[in-house]
């Protein structure tokens, strides 16, 4: 891998702390979205990964909106 | 069709509808809400390290190459998606995702606009000259520097010229879809005494289309109204073609 980069690489390869990284990655009706663990079948979006600038204005795919499932698969943590 | 068969359609697409209205509620926690008309316009946003082979620790900001890949295929096939609007503000990143991704705009059939906001640095650098048209703002910059190997390294000679080629990849592409001269590049790429930490160059906005990196000074507003003005262009050759077919 060559890094092609203004910043220092020790800052970008930096490695933290392990914590607990509960993000997960999903797609709801065609929608990338970036999900974190905050209870029990229940996920914040934290990010939206769409081209469509239409979808960032879907109240339901905001930041911050909380999603309830039931996960068909075991969940991968 | 007799009666009967419609009133079953009709009561089949009900439980449809029931369905999927029960689906959101379980996934989503509500019903459907109407839905926005689609945009023509695609707009991709590449922001913080641009991710290639090697994820980066979780505290860096990062463009995920096999998120943007098939956004770009969508963006291609796709119909009703007439033009892609690129927004980057950029530190760099893996050459070779951003070299990936830089292709793919180029090579894209339809219209393509960048805008370079806050920084297009590096590896963000083609990526910003490879649509059709590129906008920088004012304040924004780019940072134009050579392309540095870490770890391990066995021999200098091969060495140097591996990374001489790996720089060469960046340049040919740069000045292919640019204005800029290969001589120009590498004068900014080499000089001295402009960054605190590096050899090369910082350039601001209006020097970037001074040097013929970037076409144009301008926004959101400029580029968007490029792009729907490429796009009239393109439907009117499609048009063309068509007849001459």
């Amino acid at each position: 891998m060559i890094l092609h980069t203004i910043c220092p690489l020790e800052d970008v390869l930096e490695q933290e702390n392990k914590k607990n990284d509960k993000k997960l990655t999903m797609e709801i009706n065609g929608v990338k979205l970036i999900v974190e663990e905050s209870g029990v079948n229940e996920y914040e979006i934290i990010q939206l990964i769409s081209s469509d600038p239409q979808h960032f204005l879907d109240t339901r795919y905001q930041p911050g909106e909380k999603l309830t499932m039931k996960p068909l698969l075991p969940s991968a943590t | 069709m007799t009666d009967e068969q419609t009133d079953f359609e009709q009561e089949q697409q009900e439980t449809e509808q029931q369905k999927t209205m029960m689906n959101d509620i379980q996934n989503l926690g509500e019903t459907k809400i109407p839905q926005a008309a689609p945009s023509n316009i695609h707009c991709l946003t590449i922001v913080g390290q641009i991710e290639g082979h090697m994820a980066l620790p979780p505290k860096n900001k990062t463009t995920k190459y096999e998120h943007l890949i098939p956004q770009l295929v969508a963006v291609e096939q796709n119909d009703q998606i007439e033009g892609l609007l690129i927004i980057l503000n950029t530190v760099g990143g893996d050459v070779e995702a951003g070299l990936a991704i830089a292709e793919m705009v180029s090579t894209l059939s339809k219209p393509t606009v960048s805008l370079v906001l806050g920084g297009g640095h590096s590896i963000g650098v083609p990526i910003a000259v490879a649509s059709n048209y590129s906008f920088i703002a004012e304040s924004a910059t780019m940072t134009i520097h050579p392309v540095r190997l870490t770890g391990l390294v066995i021999s200098v000679p091969s060495t140097f010229e591996y990374l001489d080629k790996m720089q060469d990849r960046v340049t040919k592409f740069v000045v292919r879809n640019s204005n800029i001269s290969e001589e120009k590049f590498k004068e900014l790429m080499f000089s001295q005494g402009n960054l605190a930490r590096d050899i090369g160059t910082n350039v601001v906005g209006k020097d970037a289309v001074k040097y013929g990196l970037i076409d144009e000074l301008g926004g959101l507003g400029q580029a968007l109204s490029k792009l729907n003005e490429l796009i009239e262009e393109h439907k009117g050759h499609n048009r063309e073609q068509k007849v001459v077919q």
